[in-house]
């Protein structure tokens, strides 16, 4: 493959990871329930696509492409981790769907129910802002904790211990019930209004990640419009 | 008469949980959960998810307030406990709010670990 297509391949991967991260997450996850699995192996498919795609070429439906690498890598990352029996359904359900989706350009947009489950009232609402980065718009924690002026290292034990619960407590992916949809979508509606004012703030500075930040509010704006 | 053994457990406990199965306190859980069956008193029983997977609600003025963590005890002291069959955490949540110990106390939910009770016991109970 010439140079140039090689070029063309890594540009589409980095395309494809700004623009689909939020909806491969929200859908991997929303059928493990495990936010923390569905980012291994969302990784992992962004790994092989580096490798495969620019010796290949570009699959006809890219995203298609990653999900099903993804989705047999979080078969492999449930069936590995000792949870036998409370992970049965994810992988009897996992196993039903895993018909090939590099073909079928369309699957469901699930991002909104996990905008609710990273506000869910049972998550630390210091914490609802900084999931929402992560899981919709795939920041690291990193570029996060910079946003929050604390430490990588802290940002990233708190992400992981908010996924645990998330994953360990029974928290479902779903849109909340209609009596309780105002106070729910409060909080949603808030914590999307923080990530948006520290993408603004750091606009003035001159800093690289603040602007990344801004720029990639349109994905809130898609999320609302499905 | 029934009676029950409220299990308190440090953070080391806890970990103790993702060791293998040679781990001395996790054998000597199973030791002592073998002596209590054939004693003939066991009637039940479940170990909890670690406290960062509880949420605690309270009814204050008629409003639920819901928060991440276990229940600090301040002067409410455990009460006793019910467990249910419920599909997620927010119908555990609904029930947490109805119970009447919400609106004078606090009501904290917390999974069971069915994975946990199995490699005590090494039974394979279906839920």
């Amino acid at each position: 493959m010439s140079g140039s297509e090689q070029e063309s391949a890594h540009r589409t991967i980095e395309r494809v990871a700004r623009e689909s991260y939020g909806r491969l997450l929200a859908y991997l996850s929303s059928h493990t329930r495990d936010v923390g699995s569905a980012e291994d192996a969302l990784s992992v498919a962004l790994v092989a696509a580096l490798e495969t795609w620019p010796r290949d070429g570009v699959p006809q439906n890219p995203e298609g492409w990653l999900l099903t690498t993804a989705r047999r890598s979080v078969i492999d990352l449930v069936r590995h981790r000792r949870v036998a029996e409370a992970s049965e359904p994810t992988l009897v359900l996992l196993r039903e769907e895993s018909k090939d989706m590099t073909l079928s350009p369309e699957f469901p947009d699930e991002r909104l129910k996990l905008l609710f489950v990273c506000a869910h009232p049972a998550i630390d609402p210091a914490m609802h802002t900084p999931l929402m980065l992560q899981t919709v718009l795939g920041l690291d924690a990193a570029r996060i904790a910079h946003a929050f002026l604390i430490s990588p290292t802290t940002m990233g034990q708190r992400l992981v211990r908010a996924k645990t619960k998330i994953r360990d407590a029974g928290i479902r992916f779903e849109i909340p019930q209609e009596r309780e949809l105002p106070q729910r979508l409060d909080a949603v509606l808030e914590a999307i209004y923080a990530a948006f004012g520290i993408g603004w703030d750091d606009m003035a500075g001159v800093d690289q990640r603040g602007r990344d930040l801004a720029r990639r509010r349109s994905g809130w704006h898609e999320c609302f419009c499905c | 008469m029934q009676f029950a053994l409220l299990i308190f457990e440090s953070p080391e406990a806890f970990a103790a949980r993702n060791a293998d199965d040679n781990d001395p306190y996790l054998g000597a859980w199973r030791a002592y959960y073998k002596t209590l069956v054939e004693a003939g008193i066991y009637v039940g029983g479940n170990p909890l998810q670690p406290p960062e997977t509880g949420t605690t609600v309270q009814l204050k003025d008629g409003k639920r307030r819901v928060q991440d963590g276990p229940f600090a005890d301040t002067k409410e002291q455990l009460g006793g406990f019910t467990i249910l069959e419920l599909p997620s955490l927010d119908a555990a949540l609904d029930w947490a709010a109805r119970c009447p110990a919400a609106s004078i106390g606090a009501v904290e939910v917390r999974p069971v670990s069915p994975e946990y009770k199995r490699r005590v016991t090494g039974l394979n109970e279906r839920r």
